[in-house]
């Protein structure tokens, strides 16, 4: 059957499956003082059709077929930040409000659509055995593998890349390829590690 | 009227020079315009289904 894009039907399963999860988390974790801003889910949606037309006329050698993955996870991770639907409804008693929620909410996402469409794609691979397939599904099943330890000079990586997402936003300068090839990167360390 | 007639080849020769250079720049802009296409060219589309990586999709890296 033909799929149309950006698919709408799709989106209700993200927005089920990760977007409301993972509010929901932040929203218990911070009970009391983070709130979802109103009409969220189709601000969302709308900012996301916008980058996706975007992505296809301007870089795509064709505006009229499909974008990949890491557009696609980028395009979601773009609209999740320039939408920002978590905000502060009260500040911290210990005045300490320097959390990056929707830049965290943002990798929850791109990351996600990665390992999903990752082993959507490993199932399809021919050029593998059985076992070999089982064990890459098995590795991106767990989620993508953050880079951590020796592979990390300072700070913490996720803690880094919720930082670049803030200062590339607050520049106006975030990028859907530069974010795609962030994703394509995660992946390929998920695949290899 | 000697200085006339040498003010006056100034003129022509500003205007020749003026026009020379513009043809010139014209044709490098025209060069680098060529290039640039040919060098950033676009990206390739691909024929993945959204629908069937969705049935894999399940919330993973969360916060919890």
């Amino acid at each position: 059957m033909k799929e149309f894009h950006p698919d709408r039907e799709s989106y209700e399963i993200i927005w089920k499956e990760v977007i409301e999860k993972e509010i929901n988390n932040f929203m218990d974790y911070y009970y009391g003082y983070v709130c979802l801003i109103p009409n969220a889910k189709e601000e969302i949606w709308r900012k996301y059709v916008f980058l996706n037309k975007h992505c296809k006329v301007n870089y795509m050698v064709s505006c009229d077929k499909k974008i990949d993955r890491h557009k696609i996870a980028a395009c979601y991770m773009k609209s999740v930040l320039l939408v920002a639907p978590l905000r502060f409804s009260k500040k911290f008693e210990n005045g300490e409000d320097a959390l990056a929620l929707n830049e965290r909410l943002a990798i929850t996402v791109g990351l996600s659509l990665v390992c999903a469409f990752a082993i959507s794609a490993i199932k399809k691979q021919e050029n593998i055995t059985q076992e070999e397939r089982q064990k890459l599904i098995d590795k991106f099943d767990e989620g993508i593998k953050i880079p951590s330890d020796g592979l990390v000079n300072h700070g913490d990586y996720v803690e880094n890349y919720c930082k670049e997402l803030f200062f590339n936003v607050m520049e106006g300068d975030l990028s859907i390829l530069s974010l795609a090839h962030e994703l394509y990167l995660l992946e390929i360390i998920t695949r290899i590690s | 009227m000697n200085e006339l007639l040498g003010v006056m080849i100034g003129v022509l020769i500003l205007i020749v020079v003026s026009f020379v250079i513009s043809l010139i720049t014209r044709n490098f802009s025209s060069d680098v315009g060529e290039i640039k296409d040919i060098y950033v060219g676009k990206l390739e589309n691909t024929e993945l289904s959204i629908q069937d990586a969705m049935k894999e999709l399940k919330l993973r890296n969360s916060i919890k």
